[in-house]
């Protein structure tokens, strides 16, 4: 670990301190920002700091802990993986955050549970416990930890269809199952399961089609005779980079999305958006109506230009389109 | 580990040290607490808390002089016991308001920025500001935090049915000024809107809060109410959703009613009733529906308009 910022440099000369006081707060300052130390981390660090420049003896560092400890600090020996570790649970200067900071923590920890993104879903949680006290910590774990985030919209039946799909997610394994298309027919399908999520009110299995390498959004309650193959899923979804210019506006207003390239020009902007369900992004471009256009690829533009015949034909007579 | 004595300098130290983390205070307020803590039990000079301070200090807190301008109080303004953002923890946090920017209410909004910024304010970086700037800068909303004092005013003047006369940016044009009646404050992808009626306008608008220069309340009952009757006056929308149902639907926003269409069952019939007609012209080309507006025909023939332009747009 790094030492925390020292600038020795901006004191000020001759300045007169308590030695045996510094010490003893720049351990409580290693601790706050490590949490977990070893005692000969510690010297380590002791040792390299220039205002310190020694290491301390066991003594003197059980009565320094113990000073920490009588000041509030929860301090544990732990071990790792043989040695003994330092650890600061809880410390006096972690204050509660509001109720209403707690519930939107809660929010991003359920959105991130919808989505296998394990490592940052994780780290944020890292982070979370460094800035907040256990017991909020805790409350957090129990509404969020082994729960469908979102449980509260859901019927007793979809919460175990649900969590049986989710199970299939994490498995990892190629699902085969027929799927009832909307005019009633059944089509036979295989699709790599990738997160389940709860989207216009109905579950919604998310998952690479193999076959196309495409991303496909199946409603749960369509698919029927579901059973898991012994492959495990492998391919990878391809991306498309879909290029749009916005114009009026949406130009001076436009706030780019994540991993969106955006380049000026004149008074319109040229956005560049790497996707790989394709679909969900023109839905949104079409939020912006004429002053959007997708300029590439062309099936892009083409899927574009269904979707809003789409939309005029049911608001035109019939047949009125072709006479545009 | 031993447990054995503790150091009774260093202990008196932290407690000043977390006192001051509380509240600003003054020496006497610092002696009665030194009097009273039961590890302590007594007064120290002014140079024994001097002596305090200078160690505070060098472990990097700040703590200024007690003057007649902080009613001679010692005030902590910083101090490095707390975590350490990196670059990693930056990211993440990032990820995370990304993935719950379209989830947001007007309220939640106002609460994650609040969250946000007390996470780079209580935060151990020295570039804490700088760092916060940044964040703002590259996540999908704007950091309305110079703005605190108008949402309260604007969410007030709201309350009252204030009328407001408005300077307000237009992107393109210039300053203009409006006389409005305030409806409500919303939020929408990234910013935040003051929806009001306008004088001059028969539709709600939409008036972005960081574009607004100058709000002053005006004193016109009789104006309020005229304006406040034009906003009642608005009919219902009333739409039909082809091959949707009822399960599967899922509400544009506003209040609405939904049933089958008696003549056709995989029909919806949508009966909204919208403060912002542009809001919904959104909402229903976003959400990929074929529809029929049936009612009224101002709004059927505004989304024909944009539809065929948006249309003309690809086959040039």
């Amino acid at each position: 670990m790094e030492l925390p910022v020292f600038d020795v440099t901006q004191l000020e000369e001759g300045l007169r301190i308590n030695v045996s006081a510094y010490r003893l707060l720049f351990i409580y300052l290693l601790l706050c920002q490590a949490q977990t130390l070893s005692p000969s981390d510690l010297n380590t660090h002791l040792l390299n700091h220039p205002m310190v420049q020694r290491t301390l003896t066991v003594e003197t560092l059980n009565n320094y802990i113990h000073t920490l400890q009588v000041f509030g600090c929860d301090i544990h020996n732990t071990d790792g993986h043989g040695q003994i570790m330092l650890h600061l649970k809880e410390h006096p200067l972690k204050y509660p955050i509001p109720k209403d900071h707690l519930n939107i923590i809660q929010l991003i920890c359920a959105q991130f549970f919808q989505h296998p993104l394990a490592s940052t879903y994780h780290h944020f949680l890292m982070l979370i416990r460094r800035i907040i006290p256990f017991n909020q910590i805790q409350e957090i774990y129990q509404n969020v930890s082994n729960k469908i985030p979102f449980e509260h919209q859901l019927s007793t039946a979809d919460i175990q269809l649900a969590e049986r799909f989710q199970r299939y997610c994490i498995d990892g394994q190629v699902l085969v199952f027929d799927y009832e298309m909307p005019d009633g027919k059944s089509i036979s399908k295989m699709v790599e399961p990738l997160e389940i999520t709860y989207h216009r009110k109905r579950l919604t299995l998310v998952g690479n089609d193999p076959k196309t390498n495409k991303k496909v959004r199946l409603d749960v309650e369509r698919i029927h005779h579901c059973r898991q193959l012994p492959n495990r899923s492998r391919s990878q979804a391809v991306k498309t980079m879909v290029t749009f210019k916005l114009m009026g506006r949406i130009a001076s207003n436009y706030r780019p999305y994540p991993g969106e390239t955006v380049v000026q020009k004149g008074d319109s902007l040229l956005v560049k958006h790497k996707t790989d369900e394709v679909d969900q992004l023109l839905k949104r471009l079409l939020r912006y109506g004429a002053t959007c256009q997708v300029l590439s690829p062309n099936s892009a533009r083409k899927e574009m230009l269904y979707m809003i015949d789409r939309m005029l034909n049911g608001l035109l007579p019939h047949n009125s389109i072709e006479s545009l | 580990m031993k447990h054995n004595s503790f150091n009774q300098t260093a202990y008196r130290i932290l407690k000043l040290f977390q006192w001051l983390s509380e509240k600003p205070m003054t020496f006497q307020e610092i002696n009665e607490r030194f009097e009273t803590d039961s590890r302590i039990g007594r007064r120290v000079s002014q140079d024994t808390l001097w002596f305090y301070i200078n160690t505070l200090k060098a472990v990097g807190c700040q703590i200024s002089r007690p003057t007649p301008k902080n009613q001679y109080c010692y005030h902590l303004s910083y101090h490095p016991f707390t975590y350490f953002l990196t670059y990693q923890d930056l990211e993440v946090l990032k990820d995370a308001v990304n993935a719950i920017d379209e989830e947001l209410s007007y309220h939640d909004f106002l609460v994650l920025t609040q969250w946000l910024r007390s996470v780079f304010q209580k935060s151990a970086n020295r570039d804490r500001n700088q760092l916060e700037t940044q964040f703002f800068d590259e996540v999908r909303f704007a950091n309305l935090c110079h703005l605190d004092q108008e949402i309260k005013d604007i969410e007030a003047h709201c309350q009252a049915n204030q009328i407001l006369k408005v300077q307000y940016d237009v992107p393109l044009e210039g300053t203009k000024t409006y006389t409005v009646l305030p409806l409500r404050l919303f939020y929408e992808q990234g910013y935040l809107y003051i929806l009001c009626q306008r004088e001059d306008c028969e539709q709600t608008s939409m008036l972005r809060l960081d574009r607004v220069q100058k709000f002053t309340p005006i004193d016109s009952p009789e104006l309020s109410s005229l304006l406040k009757k034009k906003v009642a006056r608005k009919p219902a929308l009333v739409l039909k959703i082809f091959d949707c149902s009822l399960q599967e639907f899922e509400p544009i926003g506003e209040p609405c009613e939904v049933y089958p269409d008696p003549s056709s069952r995989q029909d919806l019939i949508v009966k909204l009733w919208c403060d912002n007609e542009f809001l919904i012209k959104q909402k229903l080309l976003a959400s990929g529906y074929s529809f029929q507006v049936i009612q009224p025909l101002s709004f059927k023939s505004d989304i024909e308009q944009t539809l065929q332009e948006m249309r003309q747009i690809y086959l040039e």
